[in-house]
């Protein structure tokens, strides 16, 4: 399906690309929002993302899938963003260091709630951990995807990965005590 | 219920919680602001491209004009406003060759970046 609206842009037909934003806007903000960590940022992070994606679709060549090549400009972008901005972010506290309080259970919680714990979760982590975390669940991308995606190496990946799982479960019972 | 503290570290765990925190883009305009942006730049690209052809007209007629004047300067026997004409001619070609290459280089550059 891609590869068709990819065709009717590139022959001047600009509504077409209406389908992309339509489908990938909101994972792309996701991914972006976990490096940048700011709901305003992470749209310019993405509209700019998509205008790179919008002018350089001749020099998309295929061999990857659009979204491959679409999220490492999202990435990128993002990554980009975060070193201008160089915004204070929250110092990762390792899992040792943080005490273990009594903690409301994440699935007691409505919907909602949840949604919100987990999103401040993500945002505590540094921005490379929860991109993996996003990219490996919640895009479901294998290993080696994410290494094509992000550059990184896979022992490297492997170990931003072991690290977020870590923190994220440090993370979430950080903030169900702040909210308790 | 599961706690929070005995199962979060189990893939299948982390891949609900992940999914439970999935966001969405909370800018309705989103779509309609991007749009907007690339018809703009579209329309923008379309002007550019007709000033570049021009500007390609009028840097090919000055270059020709200026070699037209210089060969004509130096095909005159007489001193032109008291100038010595191959003198003249030398000075025309100067400026043509330090003003074409200025432009030529700008020209070149802006080529580069419309066209990507």
């Amino acid at each position: 399906m891609d590869e068709l609206y990819i065709r009717k842009v590139l022959e001047g037909d600009q509504e077409a690309f209406r389908y992309f934003l339509k489908n990938y806007k909101d994972m792309a903000f996701h991914v972006a929002v976990s490096i940048v960590k700011d709901a305003y940022y992470a749209e310019e992070v993405v509209q700019d993302a998509f205008m790179k994606a919008f002018k350089g679709l001749k020099s998309f060549n295929g061999t990857a899938k659009f979204k491959t090549w679409f999220y490492r400009i999202v990435i990128n972008e993002a990554f980009q963003r975060l070193r201008k901005i160089k915004k204070e972010m929250v110092s990762f506290v390792p899992v040792e260091e943080i005490i273990i309080l009594e903690s409301t259970p994440l699935y007691e919680l409505a919907e909602e709630k949840q949604k919100y714990m987990i999103g401040e979760a993500l945002n505590m982590l540094p921005a490379k951990e929860s991109l993996a975390l996003t990219l490996f669940y919640l895009e479901e991308y294998s290993l080696a995807d994410i290494c094509n995606i992000t550059g990184w190496s896979l022992s490297n990946t492997k170990v931003i990965l072991h690290r977020a799982r870590k923190a994220m479960r440090s993370m979430l019972r950080s903030v169900l005590k702040t909210s308790h | 219920m599961m706690d929070m503290e005995e199962k979060v570290f189990d893939d299948d765990e982390l891949y609900t919680i992940m999914k439970k925190g999935k966001r969405t883009m909370p800018f309705d305009d989103f779509e309609d602001k991007v749009m907007d942006k690339i018809y703009y730049e579209y329309a923008y690209k379309g002007v550019v491209s007709n000033k570049l052809k021009l500007s390609l007209i009028f840097f090919i007629i000055g270059i020709v004009s200026g070699i037209a004047l210089t060969l004509l300067f130096s095909a005159f026997g007489s001193p032109v406003f008291g100038i010595n004409p191959t003198t003249l001619a030398l000075l025309i070609l100067f400026i043509i060759a330090v003003v074409g290459i200025m432009s030529l280089d700008n020209f070149l550059r802006l080529i580069k970046k419309y066209s990507q």
